[in-house]
């Protein structure tokens, strides 16, 4: 039967954990508390070495709307800086892309090299006065670390160890992208402004329960050998990974098995998966990997970046198949993104004025590969850094038990 | 005149006014705003191939988006009903800007293009620019599309779309 408004605004009779109130996707503080306990205080994918893979190489960046610049030094190392000039917080680095030693912000010619340095001033002597000098004047630097060709920020300075906030997360994929004889680069990049919460992107890739929104899973995965079989595997600090499973890309009619040049590490036809708290999703189908991050622009506003990745130096035909098999799942045109993408720009208008109250995240099967344990988890993270509880944002968290 | 289908406004003659090279390009345009992929795709040659594409300054690479022979074509437009797709309509509004004859007998046609996506409230937004870069020959007493290259200079396509553009 339909229900009434009291029954309706009345949370569901289950386990607090089981679900989440729909507020923590709009409330505009809790956005703002969000992006300062949430996002700014977590390891953040930045980009992928391959794409800085030569000294002086820089890529922009986005993190939480701040802007960054990762560079390729002469040692060899990758550095990140807040790209504002440290005079009046101009851009210093305009291109998206590009190899240069030096910066010079367009505004009053100050320049930086890619160590952070800030090595000229126009006219700096009129400085004198009140001490300011080049040295004092460098670009803030952003903690960065590479692991497995993966570029990691993180604007805290007193946040735990990349490794410690991992811990064994990445181990699923040690043998795809750790082999230094079939080193991985981004052939595909992409991006977006997607209508929705940035939450409820990262829960598309946590949620296998919609898969059923998928013509091409269905086929594809669900007609594969073993699909309910698969678990979870939960980390601390809410990563996660599934068991493999070999799909069927042969029941989409003019697609192919995918058993030829897998991934270093796959088996033939294998899909992989791994979730990385709070806003990072890696993605193996057999031939091609896919990661995707997002980064809030506002509650209803996401700005989501989509990456392809295969083996570097390799051929142009094997280049060409693995473009295609990425693109028949992903990219702007792929058969499955605009429903990813469409379903939660759906779930956002029917919430952006109270028209949800709660959503359910009951599905109890014992890790099985439909099981909202992922969910769960990453809203007990969430809560535990909110200090709030997802069920009900205005009640403080505790840790239980 | 039904003008919810569009079909009447696909069937006009108005492109027979035009020349042949802008009258192919002007019905694809029209024939995948309305969905007539038979028609669509009889516009190809046996051996068409189509591809979008976009340079990513991002990563300083050229990237393909989409690429497909005639017969993949046709296997991806028939399994559009069985998607969940953009809702609204696509308006593909395109200009001939250049036309070239080879040594062969093809004819280069360079079109810019845009589309605007009109959603379930009447809003309309562009949805993408770019050029058409075709190549056409006479095919079975026809000028067809032989290739057809979708370059974009659009490369936020929001949710994105299955549509070939």
């Amino acid at each position: 039967m339909s229900r009434t408004a009291k029954a309706w605004e009345t949370p569901p009779d289950i386990p607090v954990t089981d679900f989440i109130s729909n507020s923590i996707y709009t409330d505009p503080d809790l956005f703002r508390e969000e992006m300062e306990k949430v996002k700014r205080r977590s390891w953040k994918f930045a980009c992928h070495i391959s794409e800085v893979p030569n000294v002086n190489d820089f890529r922009r960046v986005n993190h939480v709307g701040v802007p960054l610049v990762v560079a390729h030094t002469k040692e060899g190392r990758i550095r990140t800086f807040i790209n504002a000039c440290s005079h009046r917080a101009a851009l210093v680095v305009r291109e998206l892309s590009g190899s240069a030693a030096t910066w010079n912000c367009l505004f009053h010619q100050w320049s930086f090299d890619n160590h952070g340095r800030c090595i000229g001033i126009p006219r700096s002597e009129a400085y004198d006065s009140v001490g300011l000098c080049k040295e004092k004047l460098g670009l803030r630097e952003v903690r960065t670390e590479v692991r497995l060709g993966m570029v990691f920020v993180n604007l805290d300075d007193s946040a735990p160890d990349l490794d410690d906030y991992l811990g064994n997360a990445l181990e699923n994929l040690v043998a795809v992208m750790g082999d230094p004889d079939q080193e991985l680069e981004v052939f595909h990049y992409s991006k977006a402004i997607v209508q929705a919460n940035w939450k409820q992107w990262h829960e598309t890739n946590m949620d296998a329960y919609h898969e059923y929104l998928h013509y091409v899973n269905r086929r594809v995965a669900m007609r594969g050998e073993g699909y309910h079989d698969r678990t979870w595997t939960i980390y601390p600090g809410g990563h996660a990974t599934s068991t493999p499973q070999r799909q069927r890309y042969e029941n989409v009619k003019g697609w192919h098995s995918r058993a030829a040049l897998p991934l270093p590490g796959l088996e033939p036809d294998e899909f992989r998966t791994v979730k990385i708290f709070a806003d990072t999703n890696i993605l193996c189908r057999s031939t091609v990997m896919r990661i995707d991050t997002s980064t809030p622009l506002t509650p209803n506003s996401t700005l989501v970046e989509w990456r392809g990745l295969g083996i570097k130096n390799e051929s142009a035909a094997d280049r060409a198949m693995r473009v295609a098999h990425h693109n028949q799942f992903w990219g702007p045109f792929g058969r499955n993104l605009f429903e990813d993408a469409h379903a939660i720009e759906c779930i956002a208008e029917a919430n952006e004025n109270g028209g949800g109250q709660y959503s359910i995240l009951a599905r109890h099967e014992d890790l099985h590969i439909q099981d909202d344990a992922l969910l769960r988890t990453f809203y007990q993270e969430w809560s535990r850094l909110m200090g709030r509880c997802a069920h009900d944002p205005s009640k403080k968290y505790e840790v239980m038990a | 005149m039904n003008l919810q289908s569009g079909a009447a406004a696909a069937s006009l003659p108005m492109v027979h006014a035009l020349d042949p090279v802008a009258a192919v390009v002007a019905q694809s345009c029209l024939h995948l705003d309305h969905k007539q992929y038979d028609k669509y795709l009889d516009l190809m040659t046996d051996d068409c191939r189509y591809s979008i594409r976009y340079y990513s300054p991002d990563i300083g690479r050229d990237m393909v988006l989409l690429d497909h022979d005639k017969p993949n074509l046709a296997n991806l437009l028939t399994a559009i009903v069985s998607h969940v797709t953009l809702p609204g309509r696509l308006l593909r509004q395109a200009s001939v800007c250049a036309v070239e004859t080879d040594a062969g007998g093809d004819v280069a046609v360079t079109s810019t293009i845009i589309v605007i996506h009109t959603d379930l409230d009447g809003t309309s937004r562009l949805f993408c620019a770019g050029r058409y870069q075709d190549r056409m020959r006479v095919d079975a007493g026809k000028l067809r599309l032989a290739a057809r290259e979708v370059v974009l200079d659009t490369r936020d396509l929001g949710p994105g779309c299955h549509y070939p553009i």
